[in-house]
C-alpha cells in the first residue's frame, strides 16, 4: 500500500471531518458511523482523491462506492488500480 | 386530445439528435431519442402480447436505468398504469402485487426472482426491447382525466399514500416548466432523483416533447459524473445542493480558487440554472449559487398538486418559492393555510390512504390543503412560512412558527438539520444534526446566542440537544426528500428533549 496514497486519503478525509488531524484518522473506522459521512460525502471524498492521485473515476460502480467502509478500503482499492496502471 | 404533451411523446417519433445517456460511476450508454420511441413501442407490443389491457397495472421497483424509461414509456403507449416503487422503501414480494393490483413487477432485486411468476427481472425488457419483429401498437389517446401512474407520498409515518396521477395534471405541468424555462436543443437535463417519483419522469417527457437531451444518473453517481457530463440543467434537492455548496467552499479556500470556478469543476462548465424542490431551502444555500454563476431556482408543490409555483428566470423573488404557475390557483385561508385549486387536478382524493385522510386533504373539485401557511405579495409572489401544525402555541397564548426559526439555527455551517420542539408549552428545545463528526458544541453554543439575540423572547431556544448520529434517510430520520421526521426525531430524542439538564445550554 502506497504510502503516498495513504497519505493523501487522510488528508482529504480530514478535511471533510475537519476537526480530526490528518494524522489521526483512523484507517479502520467507518467513515458512515464513526465519521458521520454520508454517502455524498464519500462519494466526493472519492472524486477529491481520485483527482489527486490520477486514477480515472470510472473504475469504479456504485457497487465498489458501497464497498468502501473505511478510509484503509479506499487505500487499497485504489492502490490496486494504479498498479494495474503501472503495469500496463 | 391533440394539445396532450403525453399523447403527443407517445404517438410521434421525437426530433433526431438528441439524447438519453445513462451516467453511472463507471459510465452508461448513450441511446439517441428516437431510438428510445422505437424501443418503448418494441416494448409496449410485447406487454400486449403479455395479455396486458389498457388500465391494467405493472410496478416497477428499480434503481434509475434504461429499462425502466422504456417500460414507463411502452406503458404510456398501450395504456398500461404504472406504479413506480422507490427502492429500499419497498420490497419486491407477491404481498407488494396484491396490495397495489400490479399484473406485473419489474424489479432489478434478484433475490425476488423466482419468487412468484409475476416478478420479472427488469432486465427481461431488453428482450422485449431486441424483438424487431413486433409490431408496435397504436398508442392509446388519453383523455385530461385519464391515470397513467400511481404515486406515493413519503408519508412521516406509516405506509406510503397513493394517488393517480391525471394526463391532464402532467400536461398542464410540463406546459407551464417549458413556458418558464424554454428547454430545447443544446440542453442537457441532469436527472439523479429516483424516477419512482413521476417528476424525474418529466424530464423524460420533457427531452422527447421539446427535443434535448437527458441524463439519468444516481444518488450515489451524481457528483463524480456531472462534470463529465456537462449538463445544463441540474434537477436536485435541498441537501444535495447544501452538500454541493460545503464541497465548493472547501476546494476553494484548499486550493485557492475562485468558488465560481470550484463550481464550475464539480457542476461542469454548461449550467444553465439548479432546479431546487421537494423541501425548503435555505437563504445562505441559494445566495451562495446565485452569487457564484449556477442561478438556482426554488419552486413550490406537493405530490398532491404536482408544481404550484416557481422562481424562474426573469420572475424570481428572494424568500419567496416563486409565481403561481398557469392552471392553479393560491388560495389563503383566514387562518393563513394555502390550499390549492388546479384546472387539472393530480386527482380528487387518495387511492391508497388511511380512512379519512383523503376527506382531510382533498375539498371539492380536487382542492388540495397543504397544510402549509404562507402569503402571496403583491406581486403574486408564493412565500411559505412553515407547516401549520408546526405551530407551537405557548402556554402564555403566544404562537411560534418553528420554521424560520429553524432555518436561522441551520444557517451555521456546524448545523446540518434542526427541529424544533416544545416539550413544556414554556421554552424551546433544538434537535441539531451536526455537519461533522465529533460535533463542535461550542460553536453550536455561539451560533445559538447569536440567533437568540435576533429572535423574539418566545422564540428563543432554551437548550440544543446535538444528535448522536447525523439525521438520514438510512436511520428513519429523514424522508427519501431529505426532510427531518419530526416524530421520529421527536421519539428517538425524547427523553433529551424533555430532561431539563440535557444538550446545549445557551451561554
Amino acid at each position: 500500500m502506497s504510502a503516498e496514497l495513504e497519505a493523501t486519503v487522510r488528508d482529504r478525509v480530514a478535511q471533510v471531518v475537519e476537526d480530526v488531524a490528518a494524522d489521526e484518522i483512523d484507517l479502520d473506522a467507518d467513515l458512515a458511523d464513526e465519521y458521520g459521512l454520508t454517502s455524498l460525502n464519500k462519494v466526493l471524498l472519492l472524486t477529491v482523491v481520485c483527482d489527486d492521485t490520477a486514477v480515472d473515476l470510472s473504475n469504479f460502480t456504485e457497487h465498489d462506492l458501497a464497498a468502501m467502509r473505511t478510509a484503509r478500503q479506499i487505500v487499497t482499492t485504489l492502490s490496486a488500480h494504479k498498479e494495474r496502471i503501472t503495469h500496463v | 386530445m391533440t394539445d396532450s404533451i403525453i399523447n403527443r411523446i407517445v404517438g410521434t417519433p421525437p426530433a433526431p439528435g438528441h439524447h438519453l445517456r445513462i451516467a453511472g460511476l463507471g459510465g452508461g450508454p448513450t441511446v439517441e431519442l428516437t431510438e428510445v420511441y422505437a424501443a418503448a413501442g418494441r416494448v409496449a407490443a410485447r406487454l400486449r402480447r403479455l395479455g396486458l389491457k389498457p388500465g391494467d397495472r405493472i410496478g416497477i421497483l428499480a434503481a434509475n436505468c434504461l429499462e425502466w424509461v422504456l417500460l414507463d414509456l411502452a406503458a404510456l403507449r398501450c395504456g398500461v398504469v404504472t406504479a413506480g416503487f422507490e427502492p429500499g422503501k419497498f420490497a419486491p414480494d407477491p404481498a407488494l402485487l396484491d396490495r397495489y393490483g400490479l399484473a406485473l413487477l419489474f424489479t432489478d432485486r434478484p433475490e425476488a426472482a423466482g419468487a412468484d411468476p409475476r416478478l420479472r427481472p427488469i432486465g427481461e425488457v431488453n428482450t422485449l426491447a431486441a424483438d424487431t419483429g413486433a409490431v408496435p401498437p397504436e398508442p392509446v389517446g388519453h383523455p385530461p382525466d385519464a391515470i397513467t401512474t400511481i404515486k406515493f407520498t413519503s408519508g412521516s409515518t406509516g405506509e406510503p399514500k397513493g394517488l393517480g396521477a391525471s394526463v391532464g395534471s402532467i400536461d398542464s405541468s410540463l406546459r407551464a416548466v417549458q413556458q418558464m424555462f424554454t428547454h430545447g436543443p443544446g440542453d442537457d437535463i441532469f436527472v439523479f432523483l429516483p424516477l419512482s417519483l413521476l417528476q424525474q419522469r418529466y424530464w423524460i417527457y420533457s427531452a422527447l416533447a421539446y427535443g434535448h437531451d437527458v441524463t439519468l444518473s444516481s444518488y450515489e453517481a451524481a457528483f463524480a459524473t456531472m462534470r463529465r457530463v456537462r449538463p445544463t440543467v441540474v434537477m436536485g434537492v435541498p441537501g444535495f445542493f447544501e452538500a454541493a455548496k460545503r464541497h465548493i467552499e472547501s476546494q476553494a479556500e484548499r486550493g485557492g480558487l475562485d468558488p465560481a470556478e470550484a463550481g464550475r469543476r464539480l457542476f461542469g462548465d454548461r449550467i444553465r440554472y439548479l432546479w431546487t424542490g421537494s423541501a425548503p431551502a435555505s437563504a445562505a444555500m441559494l445566495r451562495f449559487f446565485d452569487a457564484n454563476e449556477l442561478p438556482i431556482y426554488e419552486g413550490y408543490g406537493l405530490n398532491e398538486t404536482c408544481i404550484v409555483t416557481k422562481n424562474h428566470p426573469g420572475a424570481s423573488r428572494e424568500g419567496s418559492v416563486g409565481r403561481v404557475l398557469p392552471g392553479k390557483r393560491v388560495l389563503i385561508g383566514p387562518d393563513g393555510v394555502v390550499s390549492i385549486a388546479a384546472d387539472h387536478p393530480v386527482n380528487v382524493r387518495y387511492e391508497y390512504a388511511a380512512p379519512g385522510e383523503s376527506e382531510r386533504v382533498f375539498g371539492p373539485g380536487g382542492l388540495v390543503r397543504t397544510g402549509d401557511l404562507g402569503y402571496l405579495d403583491e406581486d403574486g409572489y408564493l412565500f411559505i412560512l412553515g407547516r401549520a401544525d408546526d405551530v407551537i402555541v405557548l402556554d402564555n397564548g403566544k404562537k411560534v412558527i418553528v420554521r424560520p426559526i429553524e432555518e436561522r439555527l441551520r444557517a451555521s455551517p456546524e448545523i446540518e438539520q434542526c427541529v424544533v420542539f416544545c416539550p413544556t408549552q414554556t421554552h424551546l428545545v433544538a434537535v441539531v444534526s451536526p455537519a461533522r463528526q465529533p460535533a463542535d458544541a461550542e460553536a453550536i453554543a455561539a451560533h445559538l446566542a447569536e440567533a437568540n439575540e435576533v429572535l423574539a423572547p418566545d422564540e428563543r431556544i432554551h437548550r440544543v440537544v446535538v444528535a448522536g448520529t447525523p439525521f438520514s434517510i438510512g436511520n428513519g430520520l429523514l424522508t427519501s426528500q431529505y426532510k427531518p421526521r419530526r416524530k421520529e426525531i421527536f421519539n428517538m430524542y425524547q427523553s433529551e428533549i424533555t430532561s431539563i439538564g440535557e444538550g446545549v445550554h445557551v451561554r
